[in-house]
Protein backbone atom coordinates (compact mmCIF):
# COMPACT_ATOMS: atom_id res chain seq x y z
CA UNK A 1 0.00 0.00 0.00
CA UNK A 2 1.30 3.28 -0.99
CA UNK A 3 1.62 5.55 1.70
CA UNK A 4 2.49 9.21 1.84
CA UNK A 5 5.27 11.32 3.94
CA UNK A 6 5.76 14.89 4.63
CA UNK A 7 9.48 15.45 5.55
CA UNK A 8 11.45 18.19 6.45
CA UNK A 9 15.56 18.21 6.53
CA UNK A 10 17.28 20.53 8.11
CA UNK A 11 20.81 20.68 6.78
CA UNK A 12 24.00 22.40 7.21
CA UNK A 13 24.20 25.96 5.95
CA UNK A 14 27.58 26.44 5.08
CA UNK A 15 27.25 23.43 2.52
CA UNK A 16 23.84 25.30 1.58
CA UNK A 17 26.07 28.32 0.72
CA UNK A 18 28.10 26.57 -1.80
CA UNK A 19 25.45 24.61 -3.51
CA UNK A 20 21.98 24.57 -2.69
CA UNK A 21 20.89 22.06 -5.46
CA UNK A 22 23.75 19.87 -4.61
CA UNK A 23 21.88 19.55 -1.24
CA UNK A 24 18.15 19.26 -2.93
CA UNK A 25 19.99 16.13 -4.88
CA UNK A 26 21.31 14.78 -1.91
CA UNK A 27 18.12 14.69 0.25
CA UNK A 28 15.85 13.54 -3.08
CA UNK A 29 18.32 10.84 -3.57
CA UNK A 30 18.52 9.76 -0.43
CA UNK A 31 14.72 8.93 -0.48
CA UNK A 32 14.94 7.37 -3.77
CA UNK A 33 17.30 5.15 -2.30
CA UNK A 34 14.97 3.75 0.41
CA UNK A 35 12.42 3.01 -2.35
CA UNK A 36 10.36 6.10 -1.97
CA UNK A 37 9.68 8.58 -4.50
CA UNK A 38 9.75 12.47 -4.51
CA UNK A 39 6.87 13.75 -5.18
CA UNK A 40 7.21 17.59 -4.38
CA UNK A 41 10.35 18.73 -3.07
CA UNK A 42 11.38 22.58 -2.02
CA UNK A 43 14.13 24.88 -0.25
CA UNK A 44 11.47 25.65 2.69
CA UNK A 45 13.58 28.37 4.56
CA UNK A 46 16.92 29.39 5.37
CA UNK A 47 17.32 30.85 9.14
CA UNK A 48 19.03 31.02 12.20
CA UNK A 49 18.62 27.74 14.31
CA UNK A 50 16.33 28.20 18.31
CA UNK A 51 19.34 26.66 19.54
CA UNK A 52 22.65 24.74 18.04
CA UNK A 53 22.55 21.45 16.42
CA UNK A 54 25.89 20.09 16.14
CA UNK A 55 27.65 23.42 16.73
CA UNK A 56 25.49 24.82 14.06
CA UNK A 57 23.28 27.76 14.47
CA UNK A 58 22.31 28.34 10.78
CA UNK A 59 20.36 25.85 8.77
CA UNK A 60 18.67 25.15 5.66
CA UNK A 61 15.60 23.74 5.50
CA UNK A 62 13.92 21.47 2.80
CA UNK A 63 10.77 20.11 2.70
CA UNK A 64 9.42 16.99 0.70
CA UNK A 65 6.04 15.24 -0.02
CA UNK A 66 7.11 11.68 -0.99
CA UNK A 67 5.48 8.65 -1.20
CA UNK A 68 6.66 4.96 -0.42
CA UNK A 69 5.58 1.86 1.38
CA UNK A 70 5.37 1.38 5.30
CA UNK A 71 8.94 0.75 6.06
CA UNK A 72 10.09 3.63 4.20
CA UNK A 73 10.09 6.26 6.76
CA UNK A 74 12.45 3.36 9.18
CA UNK A 75 15.12 2.79 6.01
CA UNK A 76 15.11 6.46 5.40
CA UNK A 77 15.94 6.91 9.14
CA UNK A 78 18.86 5.02 8.80
CA UNK A 79 20.23 6.50 6.02
CA UNK A 80 19.71 10.27 7.40
CA UNK A 81 21.88 9.17 10.24
CA UNK A 82 24.65 8.01 8.08
CA UNK A 83 24.84 11.59 5.97
CA UNK A 84 26.62 14.19 7.58
CA UNK A 85 25.04 17.21 5.19
CA UNK A 86 21.59 16.34 7.29
CA UNK A 87 21.51 17.44 11.07
CA UNK A 88 18.16 16.56 11.48
CA UNK A 89 15.02 15.24 10.06
CA UNK A 90 11.11 14.73 10.55
CA UNK A 91 8.89 12.72 8.83
CA UNK A 92 5.03 13.00 9.17
CA UNK A 93 2.71 10.03 7.57
CA UNK A 94 0.33 11.83 5.73
CA UNK A 95 -2.87 10.52 5.97
CA UNK A 96 -3.82 12.21 1.71
CA UNK A 97 -1.55 14.31 -0.07
CA UNK A 98 -2.18 17.44 -0.03
CA UNK A 99 -4.58 19.44 -2.60
CA UNK A 100 -2.26 22.61 -2.96
CA UNK A 101 1.68 22.53 -3.62
CA UNK A 102 4.11 22.43 -1.60
CA UNK A 103 4.95 25.97 -0.43
CA UNK A 104 7.74 27.67 1.45
CA UNK A 105 7.76 29.38 4.55
CA UNK A 106 7.24 32.57 3.05
CA UNK A 107 4.23 31.43 0.87
CA UNK A 108 2.76 29.68 3.45
CA UNK A 109 3.31 32.86 5.53
CA UNK A 110 1.78 35.26 2.81
CA UNK A 111 -1.72 33.00 2.02
CA UNK A 112 -2.48 32.97 6.22
CA UNK A 113 -1.71 36.72 6.23
CA UNK A 114 -4.98 36.78 4.44
CA UNK A 115 -8.73 36.01 4.54
CA UNK A 116 -9.90 34.13 7.20
CA UNK A 117 -7.01 33.28 8.90
CA UNK A 118 -6.54 37.20 10.30
CA UNK A 119 -8.08 36.93 12.98
CA UNK A 120 -7.03 33.40 14.34
CA UNK A 121 -3.38 35.31 14.17
CA UNK A 122 -4.59 37.85 16.17
CA UNK A 123 -5.19 35.44 18.94
CA UNK A 124 -2.84 36.39 21.56
CA UNK A 125 -3.24 40.07 21.24
CA UNK A 126 -0.24 42.02 22.26
CA UNK A 127 -0.92 44.23 25.31
CA UNK A 128 -1.69 40.48 27.42
CA UNK A 129 0.98 40.48 29.02
CA UNK A 130 0.08 43.18 31.99
CA UNK A 131 -3.20 40.43 32.62
CA UNK A 132 -1.00 37.36 32.32
CA UNK A 133 0.93 38.85 35.26
CA UNK A 134 -2.67 39.69 37.16
CA UNK A 135 -3.69 36.55 37.03
CA UNK A 136 -0.87 34.80 38.42
CA UNK A 137 -0.40 37.54 41.02
CA UNK A 138 -4.40 36.79 41.94
CA UNK A 139 -4.72 32.86 42.52
CA UNK A 140 -8.46 33.11 43.36
CA UNK A 141 -9.25 32.00 39.51
CA UNK A 142 -12.34 30.84 39.92
CA UNK A 143 -13.62 33.80 41.28
CA UNK A 144 -15.96 35.40 39.81
CA UNK A 145 -14.76 39.10 40.33
CA UNK A 146 -12.24 40.05 38.08
CA UNK A 147 -8.33 40.25 38.46
CA UNK A 148 -7.01 43.58 39.86
CA UNK A 149 -7.22 44.79 36.31
CA UNK A 150 -9.81 44.18 33.93
CA UNK A 151 -9.52 42.44 31.05
CA UNK A 152 -12.15 44.52 29.38
CA UNK A 153 -9.60 47.81 29.81
CA UNK A 154 -6.55 45.44 29.24
CA UNK A 155 -6.27 47.22 25.60
CA UNK A 156 -6.84 43.87 24.03
CA UNK A 157 -8.62 45.50 21.33
CA UNK B 1 -16.91 34.59 60.68
CA UNK B 2 -15.65 37.98 60.75
CA UNK B 3 -16.97 41.30 62.62
CA UNK B 4 -17.13 44.17 60.86
CA UNK B 5 -16.65 42.52 57.00
CA UNK B 6 -19.97 44.42 56.10
CA UNK B 7 -20.16 47.44 57.95
CA UNK B 8 -16.47 48.54 58.77
CA UNK B 9 -14.85 48.44 55.11
CA UNK B 10 -15.35 50.31 52.26
CA UNK B 11 -17.40 47.71 49.70
CA UNK B 12 -14.39 47.13 47.15
CA UNK B 13 -15.72 48.24 43.41
CA UNK B 14 -16.01 44.80 41.56
CA UNK B 15 -15.99 44.47 37.96
CA UNK B 16 -17.28 41.12 36.42
CA UNK B 17 -15.09 39.24 34.93
CA UNK B 18 -16.11 38.07 31.31
CA UNK B 19 -14.40 36.19 28.03
CA UNK B 20 -17.21 36.69 26.48
CA UNK B 21 -15.39 38.39 23.77
CA UNK B 22 -11.85 36.02 23.52
CA UNK B 23 -11.69 34.17 20.25
CA UNK B 24 -12.11 30.49 20.90
CA UNK B 25 -10.15 28.15 18.78
CA UNK B 26 -11.62 24.71 18.29
CA UNK B 27 -10.98 22.01 16.23
CA UNK B 28 -11.38 23.57 12.64
CA UNK B 29 -9.29 26.57 13.25
CA UNK B 30 -6.19 24.41 15.34
CA UNK B 31 -6.51 21.71 12.15
CA UNK B 32 -5.89 24.86 9.47
CA UNK B 33 -3.24 26.66 11.27
CA UNK B 34 -1.19 24.80 13.71
CA UNK B 35 1.78 23.33 12.19
CA UNK B 36 5.03 23.07 13.10
CA UNK B 37 5.98 24.80 10.22
CA UNK B 38 3.37 28.36 11.18
CA UNK B 39 6.58 29.11 13.58
CA UNK B 40 5.62 32.92 13.99
CA UNK B 41 2.06 31.21 15.28
CA UNK B 42 3.19 29.05 17.54
CA UNK B 43 6.00 32.05 18.83
CA UNK B 44 2.63 34.32 19.84
CA UNK B 45 1.25 30.78 21.85
CA UNK B 46 4.42 30.51 23.77
CA UNK B 47 6.18 32.62 26.08
CA UNK B 48 9.75 34.10 25.51
CA UNK B 49 11.10 31.29 27.26
CA UNK B 50 9.24 29.02 24.84
CA UNK B 51 6.30 27.75 27.69
CA UNK B 52 3.46 26.98 26.15
CA UNK B 53 0.33 29.34 27.08
CA UNK B 54 -2.65 28.54 29.50
CA UNK B 55 -5.68 26.96 27.40
CA UNK B 56 -7.06 30.21 28.66
CA UNK B 57 -5.32 32.33 27.54
CA UNK B 58 -4.85 31.34 23.88
CA UNK B 59 -8.07 30.46 23.69
CA UNK B 60 -7.92 26.80 23.17
CA UNK B 61 -10.18 24.03 23.69
CA UNK B 62 -9.19 21.07 25.41
CA UNK B 63 -8.63 19.41 21.79
CA UNK B 64 -6.98 22.39 20.47
CA UNK B 65 -4.78 22.61 22.82
CA UNK B 66 -3.19 19.41 22.62
CA UNK B 67 -2.93 19.56 19.11
CA UNK B 68 -1.26 22.64 19.87
CA UNK B 69 1.41 21.08 22.15
CA UNK B 70 2.36 18.17 19.54
CA UNK B 71 3.10 20.70 16.78
CA UNK B 72 5.35 23.12 19.74
CA UNK B 73 6.61 19.84 20.26
CA UNK B 74 7.56 19.20 16.35
CA UNK B 75 8.91 22.54 16.00
CA UNK B 76 11.00 22.62 18.77
CA UNK B 77 12.90 19.14 17.56
CA UNK B 78 13.63 20.95 14.27
CA UNK B 79 15.20 23.65 15.83
CA UNK B 80 12.11 26.42 15.43
CA UNK B 81 11.33 26.55 18.54
CA UNK B 82 13.55 26.70 21.38
CA UNK B 83 13.09 24.12 24.38
CA UNK B 84 14.08 26.98 26.79
CA UNK B 85 14.62 30.40 26.23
Amino acid sequence: MVKYYEGMFLTHNKEARKDTDYLAAHVSGLIEKVGGTVLQMTKWDERRLAYPVKGVTHGVYFLAYFSGDAATDARLRAEVRLSSLILRHLTLHLEELPEQPIETFSEMQLRLSGGEARTALDIPAPGLDEDETATVAVPRIGDEHAPASDRRDGGER
Amino acid sequence: MRRGAQSGRKKRKVRRFSERHRVRVGRDKAEALYDYKNVPLLQRLTTQQGKLYSRKRAGNTAWAQRRLKREVKRARFMALLPYVG
